[in-house]
């Protein structure tokens, strides 16, 4: 490689000298160089002043300066540029003193004439170091400006520990200035860590570096700071380790952010109820010990571990934003857990919280048990108790004398007593205990006011007392559970007419309020002190009223039962009182909005579903043709008709909190199932209609059957909540018209042909079925179809063959074919296919979407 | 008044069943009681009851079991079983076969009578029960 070209300034007073060094330089070869000669200083100064000079050579005594001055003087002027000293055999002592003062090197002149090459190699070392020296000044400068301004604490120690380099960040980090810690001991390790210190100190030195190191050391005022040490063994030119440098980070506040953190994951980690978080795969993201430990297997197993079951359609809700927390009981092996489940929007993760509430409900189920138990104990004896009496005194173990008639009455008037406290206290446990659920309905006012006067008529007359009502005309129906009401009024009218003396009126009026309807059960009787007024609903509250039937005869129950009862139906109960003049008992219950009460009732039993298994329905019957039925047979007979048809369900259907039956629009009826999973209700729905249509039905003259007309609409399954419960069960319900729609399904698989089969008849479609393509064509042949779902994948003759055969048939081209293909079929081998374009679902495919395209195909069709 | 009917009364209460019994022979019924259904099977063999009235809310031997074996042994239906039950059992009765009516407890006696006359009514003409 060509060295680079140089200019030398050669400041020699000697001519002689000057000649035989330029010849000296000459002789070697391959040299490209330029040689300049001034023999006085002040020349010299001045070419270099102009610049472009790499090297100078230097005569030390010159006429105008001598010595170690004309060094200075020239490098002084041109610091940068390598100075090489030539001397004669008297000035050596002074070269050397030049190059102490900055001088490359010096040489004898004898010595570079003699061996010149010497001197090549002297220049050219001279600029190598030169600009070594330079290099290694600027970047000594460039380290020493970095360190200096660097926020980041930087520490240098030697072997022994002693500071060698303390920046201005490491005295604000530590508090202690440079000068107070330079060449002592590392102030800021306190004593007890001294020998961790020792021992990170020692394994930099042996030269492994460290990152990282996290330690707790201390500032200048004693105050704890939280360190994070990066260490490099420090070497020198012989590559001897003598020390390390460190960049010290000070970590407090995010320590003391990690140590909150954990205190916080701890209340998680130490919680005795499992929690765990899922991400939006199903997968496990987070497990506390108590997860772990009661559900071993639930990282391996994943989103099939038992309870995650059922959670699609939850989760679904949760994350569209519905729902922000979802709660459910779930079993596992021996235990019941509430599950509350919470979604986090931002990354999709689920939350799950278990509360294990096995021993809670099994105290539930010991306390039902026990009421059961304690029922059936206390009835059984009053039953015999009440048998035998009866039989005594009708003679049936031989006559009787009057006196024993008289008291075979007392008894059997106190073993009836009994019997209504016996009945009244478990009435009231039941509700106490929050198992009292009212099946609530449809309700008239007018009958019910009518059953309880004709009931308490005699009573009534027995005294000679008027009972009367007073109806508002036209009054709306009640959301009530007959019963209950029932129950409720006859309480207030047998109250009412043992404390009015005889000749007195008992009123029985009934009138619409905004959102409710009130009942009022007024008296000319005693009055009630106003001081009583407020313990009247109280238990076994007796008033200290005359009664004038002999004895306190109710059971001191009846009206807490009744503000209870009335109470759970969302009314309100009150009296009023004027003594000497009369009472006034009201009650209020809510009106019955086909639309709102229902809604709001379904809303509830939504929730409660939630609570447990998540599963709620509503199946609507609706009696086919029924406008036509009841201009037929009238109004009177159409309302029996459904009475009986709410019977039938009523009794069928497995009454558990929120099942009930509700008459809804024109001659419908729904049944909400609570607690029943799409299987369940298909199941059940299918019964009902077995039964409801397997029997007749008395219409004014003749004996009627009837045929209903079904939907069913599932929570989760189908709907995320009561509008659309409802939405979509009325859309079902009247998408069907007559006549029923018949659909040929062909499908290789038994149990497709089976299942859709029983759907769709549930739906209303006639349907017919077959295995292949040539059984089909025998059906067609021997009835039409309004639609055809085809499965593509069949052997012998698939799908498309089919398809093909039906479209070339003249008396088939026209059917409405809807394709069951897979996805990732060649569904686009159909395409280009002439005619009205073929309709398709994929499997898998819900039933609704399948539902939804054949009424889409049959309505297209009925409009070509 | 004797009517020439048998009637099996299954109860484990004995003295319901005794008072049944007393009801039912002063309308002329010869009746027999039982108070398991292991005695129910062997009394149906040696009286050859017309019509058993069964409890079946008896908590030691099933009274669905015992239902369900008389149905077995005789058929469904041969002998007219009218059933006692509770108010909230009632939703059972629907998934039980061969049974001709059914009486809620606590019961009024006329209307189990009434019943049990209606049966009979129904059955008019038909013979006594052959076994074996």
């Amino acid at each position: 490689m060509e060295p680079p070209p140089l200019t030398l300034l050669l400041i020699e007073d000697n001519p002689v000298d000057a000649r035989l060094i330029e010849d000296a330089l000459t002789n070697v070869s391959g040299t490209a160089f330029q040689l300049e000669w001034v023999d006085r200083l002040a020349e010299g100064l001045e070419r270099l002043a102009a610049g472009g000079i790499d090297v100078v050579l230097l005569d030390l005594s010159l006429p105008d300066s001598h010595g170690l001055d004309t060094f200075t003087k020239v490098h002084a002027q041109v610091p940068e540029v390598p100075i090489l000293v030539l001397t004669g055999l008297e000035d050596e002592a002074t070269a050397v003193q030049t190059v102490q003062q900055g001088a490359q090197d010096y040489l004898s002149k004898a010595y570079v004439v003699a061996e010149s090459h010497f001197l090549l190699r002297a220049v050219r070392y001279a600029i190598e170091r030169k600009r070594t020296e330079e290099e290694l000044r600027k970047t000594n400068q460039t380290l020493r400006t970095l360190i200096h301004a660097s926020p980041l604490a930087i520490i240098s120690l030697d072997r022994e520990g002693i500071v060698k380099l303390w920046n201005p960040a490491a005295e604000r980090m530590f508090g202690w200035t440079e000068p107070e810690v330079r060449d002592r001991p590392l102030p800021i390790v306190p004593m007890e860590q001294q020998q961790e210190f020792r021992g990170l100190l020692g394994m930099v030195l042996q030269g492994k570096g460290v990152t990282g190191v996290e330690v707790r050391h201390q500032k200048k005022d004693g105050a704890p700071v939280d360190l994070s040490i990066s260490a490099a063994p420090l070497s020198d030119a012989k590559h001897l380790i003598v020390g390390t440098i460190a960049v010290v980070t000070d970590i407090t506040e995010r320590k003391q952010a990690e140590r909150e953190l954990a205190r916080l994951a701890s209340f998680a980690e130490q919680n005795p109820n499992p929690i765990i978080e899922l991400d939006p795969t199903g997968h496990v993201t987070y497990l506390n010990a108590a997860a772990a430990q009661q559900f071993p297997d639930l990282s391996s197993l994943g989103p099939r571990h038992p309870f995650l079951q059922g959670l699609g359609s939850v989760v679904s809700a949760l994350q569209g934003g519905r729902e922000t927390l979802f709660v459910r009981e779930v079993t596992l092996g021996t235990r019941v857990y509430e599950q509350h489940l919470s979604h986090l929007q931002e990354d999709g993760r689920l939350r799950i919280y278990m509360a294990d509430i096995t021993e809670r409900k099994h105290v539930e189920r010991l306390k039902d048990e026990f009421m059961n138990t304690v029922s059936h104990e206390l009835r059984t004896p009053l039953a015999t108790l009440k048998e035998f009496s009866a039989i005594l005194a009708d003679g049936l173990a031989g006559p009787t004398t009057a006196d024993q008639q008289e008291y075979l009455k007392i008894m059997r008037g106190n073993i009836d007593r009994l019997g209504r406290i016996i009945h009244d206290l478990l009435d009231l446990s039941k509700i106490e205990a929050g198992h009292m659920t009212p099946n609530r309905c449809f309700l008239e006012v007018l009958p019910l006011v009518q059953h309880v006067v004709e009931t308490m008529r005699p009573v009534a007359d027995h005294k000679a007392l008027q009972l009367e009502t007073s109806l508002h005309p036209d009054l709306p129906g009640v959301f009530a559970d007959p019963d209950k009401v029932i129950q409720v009024l006859l309480n207030l009218v047998s109250n009412a007419i043992k404390f009015t003396p005889q000749g007195g009126r008992v009123t029985i009026a009934v009138d619409e309020l905004e959102n409710e309807v009130r009942w009022r059960v007024s008296d000319t009787g005693i009055g009630i002190d106003p001081a009583d007024l407020p313990k009247l609903f109280e238990k076994f509250h007796q008033l200290h009223r005359i009664s004038d039937q002999g004895g306190a005869e109710g059971t001191g129950l009846g009206l807490a039962i009744s503000k209870r009862l009335v109470e759970l139906h969302g009314g309100r109960i009150w009296a009023e009182s004027h003594v000497g003049t009369g009472s006034t008992f009201s009650f209020t219950l809510p009106k019955y909005h086909v639309g709102e009460v229902f809604k709001e009732y379904l809303k509830t039993g939504i929730r409660l579903a939630k609570q447990k298994h998540g599963y709620f329905s509503i199946l609507v019957l609706a009696i086919e043709e029924f406008n036509r039925l009841r201009a037929r047979s009238g109004p009177d007979a159409v309302d029996r008709l459904l009475k009986e048809i709410e019977q039938i369900v009523q009794a069928t259907v497995r009454q558990r909190a929120g099942d009930v039956v509700v008459r809804w629009q024109e001659g419908e009826t729904v049944v909400v199932l609570a607690e029943v999973s799409k299987a369940g209700s298909l199941a059940i729905a299918k019964r009902l209609k077995q039964m409801i249509e397997g029997r007749t039905y008395r219409m004014g003259h003749t004996e009627e059957r009837i045929s209903l007309i079904t939907a069913l609409v599932t929570y989760p399954d189908e709907a995320q909540d009561e509008e659309e419960l409802l939405r979509v069960a009325e859309e079902r319900l009247h998408r069907v018209t007559r006549p029923k729609p018949r659909l040929l399904v062909v499908d290789d698989e038994p149990k497709v042909r089976k299942l859709l089969k029983e759907a769709l008849e549930l739906r209303d479609f006639e349907i017919l079925t077959s295995a292949n393509g040539p059984e089909a064509f025998e059906q067609l042949k021997a009835q039409p179809v309004d639609l055809i779902l085809l499965d593509i994948l069949m052997p012998v003759m698939d799908g498309y063959q089919v398809y093909h055969l039906l479209k070339e048939n003249p008396r088939t081209k026209e059917i409405p074919v809807i394709m069951i293909t897979g996805k990732g079929e060649r569904t686009d081998r159909l395409l280009g296919i002439e005619g009205p374009s073929y309709n398709y679902v994929l499997k898998p495919f819900q039933l609704e979407d399948l539902l939804t395209k054949i009424q889409e195909v049959l309505q297209q069709t009925s409009h070509r | 008044m004797v009517n020439g009917k048998t009637i099996l009364v299954v109860d484990d209460e004995q003295h319901l069943a005794l008072a049944s019994k007393i009801r039912l022979q002063s309308r002329g019924y010869h009746v027999t009681t039982a108070s398991n259904g292991r005695q129910a099977l062997e009394l149906i063999d040696t009286e050859k009851p017309h019509l058993i009235v069964l409890d079946v809310l008896m908590p030691v031997i099933d009274g669905y079991a015992c239902l369900r074996e008389i149905n077995q042994r005789y058929g469904r239906g041969t002998i007219p079983v009218l059933i006692l039950t509770a108010r909230d059992r009632m939703k059972e009765l629907f998934e039980l076969e061969g049974i001709e009516d059914y009486v809620i407890k606590p019961f009024d006696d006329e209307d189990l009578l009434t019943r049990i006359d209606r049966i009979f009514k129904r059955r008019e003409g038909s013979t006594p029960l052959r076994i074996g």
